[in-house]
């Protein structure tokens, strides 16, 4: 089943373009690129020339998904690595 | 161990996208695309994917570098079969090569690499080498 709006949650986040809507630190809002890599917590964005590692617990984020929907999710709930997201979400 | 099959067709997805995701940042960034190969393959060792003969022989079982030809991997034939070296961790994987299939030049192209001819040459993989 392709990306949809429920099931990206336990898809692949690598590739998918962002913008981070809400954060705690204020130097990542409005942040916005591509995800290059993710980990437990830690969503890595690329924008422009830089590679900004992004805290998954404190941002608020919109994904863009290949099918052009968009996404709004809180950042809490992407907590996990990503070979255990698979199952859970 | 609960293998859901909606568990197991994301994870195919995801694989697919993985990869060809690394094959396409291979030229910018080896290292990011060793790590989207690893995250394929922890993918595929969790939830039980099989994968296709083509995409299991894109890239080396020991280090998960993707291969390419005299950039990451030596090609021979030998005795019968396809020789792959990694240039990176020197594992050694081989592949039987069937009787009937033309011998005459080297099969990269039964592994779907992507490989390279001089303008003119014939290559048996079909595609035209400019």
């Amino acid at each position: 089943m392709p990306i949809t709006k429920h099931n990206f949650m336990r898809h692949e986040l690598i590739g998918l373009e962002v913008v981070v809507l809400e954060s705690s630190d204020p130097s990542l809002k409005s942040l916005k690129g591509i995800v290059v890599d993710e980990t437990k917590n830690m969503l890595k964005i690329e924008a422009g020339e830089k590679v900004k590692s992004v805290p998954k617990s404190v941002v608020h984020l919109r994904f863009t998904l290949p099918n052009g929907e968009d996404v709004e999710i809180e950042g809490i709930r992407l907590v996990g690595r990503p070979e255990d997201r698979v199952r859970r979400g | 161990m609960d293998l859901k099959e909606s568990h197991k067709m994301i994870a195919v997805e995801r694989i697919e996208r993985l990869l060809s995701l690394a094959e396409r940042k291979l030229g910018e960034n080896q290292d990011l695309a060793r790590r989207y190969v690893e995250l394929a393959w922890k993918l595929k060792l969790r939830y039980r994917v099989r994968l296709s003969p083509e995409l299991k022989r894109k890239f080396c079982r020991k280090c998960k570098i993707l291969w390419k030809p005299g950039v990451s991997c030596r090609v021979r034939i030998r005795s019968g079969r396809v020789t792959i070296i990694c240039l990176r961790c020197g594992h050694i994987t081989r592949i039987p090569l069937r009787p009937k299939k033309n011998l005459g030049f080297k099969n990269v192209n039964k592994l779907g690499m992507e490989h390279e001819r001089d303008a003119g040459e014939r290559c048996t993989c079909g595609q035209a080498h400019r």
